[in-house]
């Protein structure tokens, strides 16, 4: 390649182009920075395409330097659009650095090839060292609710059954998200694996995603907008507690109690041993996973027990693979409906990453949660 | 046409022509289960030639990587093409098992 002249056309084209981007980039890092984890995805990708077409324009003229440094801002955005590196303080700051790097040398470009970028490659190096890397089974970091938005930004938890509420209705992926990007942010989604099977046995007809999504939407809305049953929707409290927003009316949706009915109700029936005459009693979810499906059931069980007199009621979470919003809502509305009465819930032997589950929602606040 | 090849330790399923969805999974689904009869705990799925992969068939990835892992095996999906991999980042697949690009 050979130098760029100073009358090359295609290189003040280039430069006038990289003075646009890089004009509001700043902004846009900086409003990365204090959105923290629920940022923006549309402001990462426009800052990934800016270092993109610097990358790519250089390359063409021949700043190689320019080229390298823009790579590996692009290399550094994509950690932080792919969730593998968050946007803090420190992170920005180097962000920030390589672009002003950039503009210097843009300032100089003649030379830039011979200038000395070194600086803001340690620095890179040091932030990426910290990203993880795909790691079989562990999940990512638990969503931190101290950094949730104040304001009239409302956060629902969603349960999408992907083949059925989705591809079943002849939708794509792509479309459902793209929708929910209109209207606010996706702040972090999880996989149920086991949701999916194994290889043995009949394939499984479906796929659990649960979504952590930000929106002003507020609960009456949100159903039309992500079409699925209002039992699958959670609204995330302050706190973390999620309510479903099954057997809500329109009006506000209350913090503490499920909109389920509470635990009281007609009929009696102990079950299990009552140790040391007290009213303690532990029960075991039938089947392995305490969701939707299975949930009236267990309200039931619970219920009969409550009006049995029992009033520490344990729930042995060994056997329980799988947790979704409404088994949340469920212990939630236990736990609220035992402490009127003077009592209480716990959970225990809970696996691993069920713990996480409830700890990563606050759950640990409200009732006692504990592992094997 | 679904390509099923042996490379030392590890098993490779290459799609060829196919999207990885509803209608083609069976048959993967069943190539898989030769690999894993065979005694291979490790499985790569090559999409050098599959353009779009829906729900049906991350939920066919899912599970073979839920039973390979039974086996103490795993599961590597490669040259997911640009599209593919954003979906997949999207849902978060690559802190479960390893999703790489061309």
């Amino acid at each position: 390649m050979e130098e760029p002249s100073l009358d090359d056309e295609l290189v003040q084209d280039y430069l006038a182009e990289c003075r646009e981007h890089l004009a509001t980039i700043d902004i846009d890092v900086l409003a990365l920075e204090e959105a923290g984890t629920e940022f923006d995805e549309r402001t990462v990708n426009r800052i990934f395409r800016a270092a993109h077409s610097i990358k790519g324009g250089a390359g063409v003229c021949g700043l190689v330097k320019i080229r390298d440094l823009a790579h590996q801002l692009e290399d550094a955005l994509d950690l932080i659009r792919t969730r593998r590196m968050q946007p803090t303080t420190d992170v920005t700051s180097v962000l920030l650095l390589g672009f002003d790097q950039i503009r210097e040398l843009l300032g100089n470009h003649r030379e830039s090839n011979q200038a000395d970028t070194s600086e803001f490659a340690a620095a890179l190096a040091a932030l990426t060292a910290d990203a993880p890397q795909p790691e079989d089974g562990q999940p990512g970091p638990a969503f931190d609710w101290s950094r949730q938005r104040k304001g009239s930004k409302r956060t629902y938890l969603i349960e999408y059954n992907l083949i059925g509420d989705i591809q079943r209705r002849n939708k794509t992926n792509r479309e459902v998200f793209r929708n929910l990007l209109e209207c606010g942010t996706i702040v972090e989604t999880a996989l149920d694996l086991d949701s999916a099977g194994t290889l043995d046995g009949e394939p499984s007809d479906r796929l659990t995603l649960h979504l952590i999504y930000a929106t002003v939407l507020d609960p009456e809305l949100i159903g039309h907008l992500v079409e699925v049953p209002p039992e699958r929707i959670g609204l995330v409290g302050k706190d973390g507690a999620v309510t479903p927003l099954a057997g809500t009316a329109a009006g506000p949706v209350a913090r503490t109690a499920a909109p389920h009915s509470p635990l009281s109700s007609e009929g009696a029936e102990a079950v299990g041993p009552l140790p040391d005459g007290g009213s303690q009693v532990v029960i075991r979810p039938s089947e392995p996973a305490v969701v939707a499906a299975t949930v009236p059931e267990l309200r039931a069980k619970m219920r009969r027990l409550v009006e049995a007199g029992v009033r520490l009621l344990v729930v042995d979470f060994g056997n329980v693979r799988m947790v979704d919003s409404a088994g949340i809502g469920l212990l939630l509305s236990a736990h609220s409906t035992l402490c009127k009465l003077g009592g209480r819930l716990s959970v225990i032997h809970a696996s691993k990453e069920i713990l996480r589950l409830l700890q990563s929602m606050r759950m640990h606040q409200h009732f006692s949660v504990s592992g094997d | 046409m679904i390509q099923l090849t042996r490379e030392d330790d590890k098993a490779v399923i290459r799609p060829e022509g196919e999207d990885v969805v509803a209608s083609s999974a069976p048959e993967i689904r069943s190539k898989m289960r030769v690999a894993l009869e065979e005694g291979f705990r490790d499985l790569v799925v090559d999409l050098v030639n599959v353009r779009m992969v829906d729900s049906v068939g991350i939920g066919l990835l899912i599970s073979a990587h839920n039973s390979l892992r039974r086996r103490g095996g795993r599961l590597a999906v490669v040259h997911a093409s640009k599209d593919v991999l954003e979906l997949f980042h999207m849902m978060r697949i690559h802190q479960h098992f390893n999703v790489s690009g061309d």
